[in-house]
């Protein structure tokens, strides 16, 4: 598992695994709990990576499919610790095609690996957006991920805002409103 | 006791040399070492030591000129098979474990036609360092088997009974070197002959040498071990490995690699009884050193 005492020692070996699968390098946009633990926002065990795309020019790209020599180095970093196989994954690169909350490149907080790897983890603001969408659409630990993030209620309703440009049907509106309102956010209930 | 792999790569280099000296010593290369008790396999030394050519000049030195002297006991067809696995890109490595330019030095001597003038300077200056291998000591078997069967399979097919026990012409080829059809015409011939019995095993025939005309078991000792090119491979990888970038001082990329080679270790282990610890309970770097301990104690066993 990925735990915030391991993530340095877990990146920092896919680091060295790329000097010997091609010796070339690489900028990965992180989201999700490795992102959270990261950064120190929540404290909690994951068991992948959740990888949005690459850094190039200051613009978040699509990966598509990672390189066979990125593969390679994952797959040695997998057995040397006991992950999961697919634990770096592009999961939600999708998200991409569907649109970020806007400046979330500018807000991104950069992490030097290496030599050969750079990780740029969405920032608390950026994973209030993600999480209220998670919240919505699968609702678990992701509802905790979200309140322990301590959201104000500006920061929510921008959050809200934005995941009602995710799905624009009546019925997810509706989703989030009885959400905000279970959650004790009436006001900002009201406000949507 | 810690190892770094800075001395984990001492203790690996000083045991390879130590091994390589000792097998040559024993073919006739003047040398303080003591002889070794091991069977020799000409054709995987030569390969091993051009591996540590660059670690050890002098030792370099000596062979050559031992090559120039007795390259007739050298079977250059099974060479050639041999060094496929040193001489291409390493799968794990990413480069050859044999230097180019090593490799081109032993293909050009051990072709006489062209390199004569070479051949000759070596032999004289040969004479001074140099005793012919005697092949009556029993790690010289192989020589000596080449000397009644000549410089082919023969030799290697009766040394793999010996060693081995029992086979069928695709393992004996595999581990042996040799095309697979040129062992199954000769084991077939033996059969015919009644020299080696042959055992009908699902797709396979089985053959082992026939105990009424086993006239060498005296020659070989039951723990004799004879597998030496799987051994010398994964050796020469882990001392490349811990000589050069990105291995070099980093203990997470040293572990790595030997979890890539721990099936060909696994094998070796169970030769000589050594036990090797658990990779899944040493999550990535704290493998390193439960690991290189093995390797070292296992290296040891070989000397």
């Amino acid at each position: 598992m990925i735990e915030n005492k391991n993530i340095e020692m877990i990146f920092s070996a896919l680091d060295k695994q790329l000097a010997v699968s091609g010796d070339r390098g690489i900028s990965l946009v992180v989201c999700g709990g490795t992102a959270l633990a990261a950064l120190g926002l929540v404290t909690r065990t994951t068991k992948d990576v959740d990888v949005l795309g690459s850094l190039k020019g200051g613009r978040i790209h699509q990966i598509g499919k990672f390189p066979s020599w990125l593969s390679e180095a994952a797959k040695k970093v997998a057995r040397d610790f006991n992950l999961p196989e697919g634990w770096l994954n592009l999961g939600p690169e999708s998200q991409l095609d569907t649109g970020l909350p806007e400046g979330l490149s500018k807000r991104l907080q950069k992490i030097i690996y290496g030599e050969r790897l750079i990780i740029h983890f969405i920032s608390r603001v950026d994973q209030i957006h993600f999480k209220l969408y998670a919240s919505l659409d699968r609702g678990g630990y992701h509802v905790e991920d979200l309140f322990k993030l301590n959201p104000s209620e500006a920061e929510l309703f921008t959050a809200c805002r934005w995941v009602l440009t995710q799905d624009v049907s009546i019925e997810f509106k509706q989703i989030l409103i009885s959400f905000l309102k279970k959650q004790g956010h009436e006001k900002l209930a009201g406000k949507i | 006791m810690k190892n770094s792999p800075a001395k984990f790569k001492e203790s690996l280099q000083e045991g390879f040399l130590v091994l390589l000296w000792r097998q040559w010593r024993t073919l006739g290369i003047a040398a303080y070492s003591p002889e070794t008790k091991q069977l020799i396999d000409l054709e995987a030394l030569i390969l091993a030591t051009a591996i540590a050519a660059e670690q050890d000049q002098r030792l370099w030195t000596a062979v050559i000129r031992w090559l120039a002297c007795f390259q007739n006991w050298v079977n250059q067809a099974r060479l050639k098979r041999m060094s496929a696995a040193f001489i291409k890109p390493d799968e794990y490595l990413k480069k050859p474990l044999i230097k180019k330019e090593i490799w081109q030095e032993v293909e050009l001597l051990l072709s006489t036609t062209l390199s004569s003038k070479k051949t000759t300077t070596n032999t004289s200056r040969a004479k001074r360092t140099l005793t012919p291998p005697l092949l009556k000591k029993p790690p010289l078997l192989q020589l000596y088997l080449r000397g009644i069967f000549g410089v082919n399979a023969r030799a290697e097919l009766i040394l793999f009974f010996l060693v081995n026990g029992e086979g069928n012409s695709n393992q004996i080829a595999r581990e042996t070197f040799y095309d697979q059809k040129n062992i199954y015409v000769i084991l077939e011939r033996w059969a015919e002959s009644g020299f080696v019995s042959k055992e009908s095993r699902g797709k396979q025939n089985q053959y082992s040498l026939d105990s009424g005309d086993v006239f060498l078991q005296s020659n070989i000792s039951s723990s004799s071990f004879w597998s030496w090119p799987p051994f010398f491979q994964l050796y020469s990888r882990l001392l490349i490995a811990a000589s050069s970038p990105p291995w070099s001082n980093d203990p997470y990329l040293l572990s790595s690699l030997f979890r890539d080679v721990y099936p060909q270790t696994a094998r070796i282990a169970k030769a000589t009884g050594i036990a090797l610890p658990d990779p899944d309970l040493f999550p990535g770097e704290e493998f390193f050193n439960p690991m290189a301990r093995a390797l070292l104690d296992l290296s040891d066993r070989f000397q």
